[in-house]
């Protein structure tokens, strides 16, 4: 049974059509790319998938339920909230990093942590013992997955400071940290050189040992490529193939929406 | 500039098995996160101090080490010695002869008043400056919880009593003295309260958030001057019972305005504040405080639920201020909805901003300053708040990020920390600067 399967999923802004009927279907332990022309609509089907926008229509199941509504006490189905579908197993990367800037590498990942956490205000005023090993927990967890991606070095440095990859790896890290079985990473290689992307390549790998399916959105044809073992194609909202790395390569559709949008640069 | 002490390679690595399992793993990360904070304090000290003097700050800076290596017992040493002072100072004019500026200074009711604004400062400073929230109506927890006071007491019915006698003045009541009962209720009355202005108001941001919750004070305070029936109006409750508290044996009764009774026991009051919010502020809650402030939406994608940890700050900036509201109504024995005009708002608001945002030492010293500077200017008569307003401005002009500025709220101001020294080859040089 596939581990996330989007059924006719549709988004509209206003007029604009950013998603039209995409269906996609992502196997378990999948390293699974969604690659397009920018404005394709990629970082919206993210969106959506962790429920920052609400679908114009279609499904997103997740695990075989529903991942972004959810009905309580058996009445109308509700919206989830992020933070209830980022519970549930899926984590997320930012296209322009979004780490908490002014909080140390360390404190970001330790964010993550909390996902997973019950402590309220009373635990915290009188540290129970649960607030206690939670936080101890929490840290322990943080600092292991700050070493798991490289940047043990910069801890307690503030992430604002980090250098632009490390900052990559802190914001991957965080994701893990929320204990995701499904990780979307949206333009994990951005801005980095070929030397930060190899590395990213073997964290990834690394990353889908830990039995994570990944969804990547990614410009570089090399990292995407390389590393996914499935690829879809968005051109203006909608999906225009799907298939194994090679065979994308080679889809006429793929070149013409690639190739196409040079050529008009060349008449333009 | 030579470097004093060379600060070896910046961080030690995190092993996931350090030699010596958890206990030194802790030790070492306490070193160094002391290690950092002396080197910033020598920075800084470096940055202004001229050549001569450095040596004797770079001792100032050690010193301040020693203290946060023992923080296990020094940081509440220092605590317990602070409130001791605090709980000398109306004691003060008695044993000294003081300027009488000095005298209207420490006075036990401008005392307690700092002591009242000190909690309320504290109870906005987490709404304001730990959650990010502007809320300009926070005086309307506060006339929740004096009111409550104030029904809960029987004052009410006595007040009614005294007008609808004439002249005579009606033999008192038997006070109903559930001070215990009191408190707790206007804890949950506030808390109550600031859920439900909070739950609908929340998912706006920023200016509208404060609109609404400037519309909000207004609304509670017009209410209770239209609603005779319960609160008596615009002419306000008489009577108000004073304090007082019975364990076995052992009993206070809090007497008049000038007990400085009222003073300890809001001291008492600020202190636990303290003690929770700094608890807090090193819990989930806070770090979920800091990632809201910082980015919203990465946040609720991090599974931090925001509309709830508002909420929790929200709720817990007015029962700071419900609590506050009881002994407030308790020790004046008189209120009228004319006490809970929007300008209190405004000036909790100021002790807040003054003293640092985000900072719980800041939150006091602007109280005291906001409280005390009006009483020690008394003087100048007519022109102490022209004195005081310019010293609002000039403070937001050469300070912004307060008196007392947070860490983490500092480096927020600075527009985040970009042209800071970065990683080793920087931080090889640090100790010269």
């Amino acid at each position: 049974m596939p581990m996330l399967v989007a059924t006719g999923v549709s988004k509209n802004f206003g007029g604009l059509a950013a998603l039209r009927n995409v269906d996609l279907a992502i196997e378990p332990g999948q390293i699974y790319g969604l690659i397009g022309p920018n404005g394709a609509g990629k970082t919206t089907f993210f969106n959506l998938a962790t429920g920052i926008y609400p679908l114009s229509s279609g499904t997103i199941v997740f695990e075989g339920a529903d991942l972004l509504s959810e009905r309580r006490l058996g009445l109308v189905a509700q919206r989830r909230k992020p933070h209830q579908i980022t519970r549930r197993g899926v984590g997320r990367t930012f296209q322009n990093i979004r780490l908490f800037q002014n909080m140390t590498a360390l404190e970001n990942v330790i964010v993550g942590t909390d996902a997973h956490h019950r402590q309220g205000v009373l635990d915290a005023v009188f540290r129970t013992r649960r607030q206690r090993t939670e936080d101890r927990d929490g840290q322990d967890v943080a600092e292991t997955l700050l070493e798991y991606v490289g940047i043990h070095r910069y801890a307690n440095e503030l992430a604002g400071n980090l250098a632009y990859g490390d900052q990559r790896r802190v914001e991957i890290a965080r994701a893990l940290a929320t204990k995701p079985r499904l990780l979307l990473l949206d333009e994990p290689a951005a801005g980095m050189n070929p030397t930060e992307k190899a590395g990213l390549m073997a964290l990834i790998s690394r990353i889908r040992e830990r039995e994570i399916t990944i969804l990547i959105i990614e410009h570089d044809m090399r990292v995407v490529m390389g590393i996914c073992e499935r690829i879809a194609v968005l051109d203006y909202g909608e999906k225009i193939a799907e298939g194994p790395p090679k065979e994308i390569q080679r889809d006429p559709q793929v070149i013409a929406a690639y190739l196409g949008e040079q050529a008009a640069e060349q008449a333009g | 500039m030579a470097p004093d002490r060379n600060d070896g390679p910046a961080t030690p690595p995190i092993r996931r098995r350090p030699p010596g399992g958890l206990r030194s793993r802790e030790r070492r990360r306490r070193r160094e996160r002391v290690r950092t904070a002396e080197a910033r304090i020598r920075r800084w000290i470096g940055q202004i101090l001229p050549e001569p003097r450095r040596r004797l700050a770079d001792r100032a800076g050690r010193s301040r080490t020693w203290i946060e290596e023992r923080r296990r017992w020094s940081y509440p040493a220092l605590g317990l010695a602070l409130i001791a002072v605090a709980s000398l100072l109306p004691f003060l004019q008695q044993w000294f002869a003081l300027p009488a500026w000095l005298q209207r200074g420490t006075s036990s009711t401008a005392l307690a008043q700092w002591a009242l604004f000190a909690l309320f400062a504290l109870g906005l400073n987490v709404v304001v400056g730990l959650a990010g929230l502007l809320d300009l109506g926070y005086v309307a927890f506060w006339a929740i919880g004096s009111y409550t006071a104030a029904l809960m007491s029987g004052a009410v019915g006595y007040s009614r009593a005294i007008e609808t006698a004439g002249g005579s003045i009606p033999p008192e009541p038997m006070w109903k003295m559930w001070m215990w009962l009191i408190f707790f209720v206007a804890l949950a009355v506030a808390i109550l309260a600031g859920i439900l202005l909070g739950s609908p108001t929340l998912r706006l941001r920023g200016d509208y958030l404060a609109i609404v919750t400037l519309g909000f004070g207004e609304i509670i305070r017009l209410t209770a001057n239209n609603l005779d029936s319960i609160t008596l109006g615009p002419q306000g409750i008489v009577s108000i019972p004073h304090p007082a508290i019975t364990i076995g044996r052992f009993s206070v009764k809090w007497g008049t305005l000038t007990d400085n009774k009222y003073y300890w026991l809001l001291l008492g009051l600020v202190t636990v504040w303290v003690v929770a919010i700094r608890l807090l502020d090193n819990s989930r809650i806070g770090r979920a405080w800091v990632a809201i402030r910082e980015d919203e939406v990465a946040a609720a994608a991090m599974g931090v639920p925001v509309v709830r940890m508002k909420l929790a700050a929200f709720s817990i900036g007015a029962c700071t201020a419900g609590v506050g509201g009881v002994v407030f109504a308790q020790q004046t024995n008189f209120m009228n909805p004319d006490t809970f005009t929007i300008i209190q708002s405004v000036l909790i608001v100021c002790m807040v901003v003054i003293g640092g945002m985000g900072s719980v030492a800041g939150a006091i010293l602007g109280a005291a300053l906001i409280t005390l500077l009006p009483e020690i200017f008394r003087g100048l008569q007519d022109y102490r708040f022209f004195v005081f307003g310019l010293a609002l401005v000039g403070i937001m002009v050469f300070r912004p990020q307060g008196l007392i500025p947070s860490r983490r709220r500092k480096a927020e101001l600075r527009g985040g920390t970009v042209n800071e020294q970065l990683y080793d080859a920087a931080r090889a040089g640090e100790g010269g600067v």
